[in-house]
């Protein structure tokens, strides 16, 4: 009953989901049984290197994943206390894009090149409400103003706007129907750094004016800086590290997370040679038995190469998946 | 865009004149004489001349393709037929509507079936179903027409007898021609379908799609389809306008007096005027399908209507404002 309870609280948990590819006749092991909650209006990072399973998890709770190459996708996302792995199809894709929505990393390649960009914000609309045809067209205008696109261009196509722009769209679309889990895959990655800094505030705001929960996907620490209050650090498809943002900024626990802040360029460093983690992540096909990171790790012993690492808590809410935490 | 059709239909004027003299000088070039096919070996040497004094074949070469050319352009007439003595014109006008029916239908029936059976393919991609159907549709390519065509009338004119194995009475007698002719399309179509179909399923749009909650009939064939079209629209426009230059294998099992049937008639009895008209009559009908199928293109592809307005609608635009100012 207990775990019930607790359920209940957040607006968003993911417990134990586990995706795993198939090909060339592997099995790629993106995510290894990975757990977070969310709150309401709260913003959730989710950070760790390519390849490490993010953008599976995203695709995993929207239930996107390609049928063709997916060979095992379990676990339960609860959503305002509905458990959406287990809903029936027809009953997900009425939540796609209405309740969760999400914004995908290339806005170059994210919009469909033959439909106007209006056409394509009306038709999450149209699909979600039961407004026709020029009351959709009217709310993909006021969308695209609202992320700061002259309505003038309602129907140009993808292909007549810049990168960032074509950012907008996307971000416009992903909100068009007011979502309450809006989950961001990298939305920055693909600009420049001066257009990525006005794409975050804009996200911040509308989200913040919506009052939705987000799932901000990146490599970058800035961002998470930026936008997140919690974080869950992402190593070879495992929760590794997961707690307040200024608990992992202040006091990182593990490792990987200590070896991540000690690569990033600082100002203020006295040492001009930064320094990066040592070797590459793990193959996701053959994945080292005990702690994946352990062979990058410089604190690693044979204890840690034995067996499964499980989260243990350094401090209330800040939990880490290391033998040797905290450092 | 009015623009850019009114261009390319200009442009169809210097292609017909080359068209025209090249098709001229091959003929004139080409060995064997009309009027002793026409007279038969028995005819003595002074009807031989007679005869060629009448249709003008003692002149020379450039006296020949000026009094050509100018037949054709000033007063649209191919001539008549050394054979029949019919205008050729008139004989290429009855007979087409007989090449366009087996063309059109042809056509039509291949992207009907065609396309939806790649795209089955395409979505489940590598299953029993998929192999099968490509390995079925393999066959479908490799076959011969003729060869096609001649066990769909032992079928269903000989063993079954529903269908007329040949003339063209009547819509029924074009069923088996237009199968024959069609079932290679469609099999072309299918494997085109499917390899353009996977290239496009796992592009990012229609994730984006799917996330939105699009049905997944709606993300095929709203979303991914009209990407997939391109390539599937210049092999059917490249097939039909073949097609309509006659299909000679066809024409000739199911005898069907057609556009094709004519040609080859003609260059055997080297009748100059009627293979003259014939080639132009191709060359007119291709130009004026692959113009239609740059049209589709441009109706698919914002990408490519935006290429073909180019950048003088710019321009104008932008001068627009600054008059209003």
């Amino acid at each position: 009953m207990k775990n019930i309870t607790e359920e209940s609280k957040h607006f968003l948990s993911v417990q134990d989901m586990v995706v795993q590819y198939r090909s060339e006749g592997k099995v790629v092991m993106a995510v290894n049984g990975v757990s977070f909650d969310l709150d309401k209006g709260k913003t959730i990072g989710l950070v760790g290197e390519t390849g490490a399973g993010k953008t599976s998890i995203a695709k995993a709770i929207m239930r996107i994943l390609p049928d063709h190459s997916t060979y095992q996708n379990s676990g339960k996302v609860m959503l305002d206390q509905e458990d959406i792995m287990s809903i029936p199809e027809q009953e997900m894709r009425k939540l796609r894009g209405h309740k969760l929505s999400m914004i995908f990393q290339d806005p170059m390649t994210a919009l469909n090149p033959v439909k106007s960009v209006a056409e394509q914000i009306a038709e999450a609309v149209r699909l979600h409400s039961d407004s026709n045809k020029v009351q959709a067209m009217k709310r993909a205008k006021d969308m695209l103003e609202l992320v700061g696109i002259s309505a003038d261009r309602a129907n140009e196509y993808p292909h007549q706007f810049s990168g960032g722009m074509k950012q907008r769209v996307v971000i416009a679309m992903a909100l068009a129907c007011d979502p309450m889990l809006l989950i961001a895959d990298e939305p920055t990655t693909a600009l420049d750094v001066t257009i990525q800094a006005q794409v975050l505030e804009m996200i911040n705001a509308l989200k913040e004016k919506l009052n939705t929960s987000m799932i901000m996907i990146t490599h970058d620490l800035g961002v998470v800086a930026e936008t997140c209050d919690t974080v869950a650090v992402i190593y070879a498809g495992q929760v590794i590290e997961y707690g307040a943002k200024e608990d992992i900024f202040d006091r990182p626990a593990h490792p990987y997370t200590v070896g991540l802040f000690k690569a990033l360029p600082g100002m203020n460093k006295s040492s001009r040679r930064l320094s990066p983690i040592v070797g590459m992540p793990p193959d996701p096909t053959d994945l080292p038995s005990g702690c994946s990171f352990s062979p990058r790790c410089p604190y690693a012993d044979d204890a840690c190469k034995r067996d499964a690492v499980g989260m243990q808590e350094i401090t209330p809410g800040h939990t880490c998946r290391c033998l040797k935490a905290p450092l | 865009m009015s623009k850019y059709i009114l261009k390319r239909i200009l442009l169809m004027i210097p292609i017909l004149v080359g068209v025209a003299i090249l098709i001229f000088t091959l003929m004139f070039f080409v060995p064997g004489d009309p009027v002793e096919i026409i007279l038969g070996s028995s005819a003595t040497q002074a009807q031989v001349e007679t005869v060629r004094e009448q249709l003008g074949l003692n002149q020379p070469y450039i006296i020949r393709l000026g009094s050509f050319l100018q037949q054709l352009f000033l007063h649209g007439s191919f001539g008549n037929s050394y054979v029949q003595g019919t205008d050729v014109g008139a004989e290429l006008l009855t007979r087409f509507p007989r090449t366009l029916i087996l063309a059109l239908f042809s056509i039509l029936l291949s992207m009907v079936v065609g396309i939806p059976l790649g795209i089955r393919a395409a979505t489940h991609a590598n299953s029993a179903e998929d192999r099968i159907s490509m390995f079925v549709s393999m066959i479908g390519v490799s076959m011969p027409n003729f060869w096609l065509a001649l066990m769909l009338v032992l079928l269903f004119a000989l063993k079954l007898g529903i269908l007329p194995s040949s003339g063209d009475k009547g819509f029924e007698y074009y069923i088996l021609p237009i199968l024959a002719n069609a079932l290679g399309g469609i099999a072309g179509v299918a494997r085109l379908t499917r390899s353009s179909m996977l290239e496009v399923i796992r592009a990012d749009y229609v994730s984006t799609a799917r996330a939105k909650g699009v049905s997944e009939h709606d993300v095929i064939y709203k979303h991914a389809l009209p990407n997939a079209m391109i390539p599937i629209i210049t092999m059917c426009g490249g097939r039909f306008g073949g097609q309509l230059g006659g299909t000679v294998v066809i024409e000739t099992v199911f005898s069907i007096p057609g556009i094709g049937a004519y040609l080859i008639n003609s260059i055997n009895n080297r009748d100059y005027n009627a293979v003259q008209g014939s080639v132009l009559y191709i060359a007119f009908t291709f130009s004026v399908v692959m113009l239609l199928v740059d049209l589709i293109y441009a109706f698919i592809d914002p990408r490519i209507k935006a290429q073909y307005e180019g950048h003088s609608k710019k321009r104008i635009k932008r001068g627009e404002v600054k008059a209003d100012a």
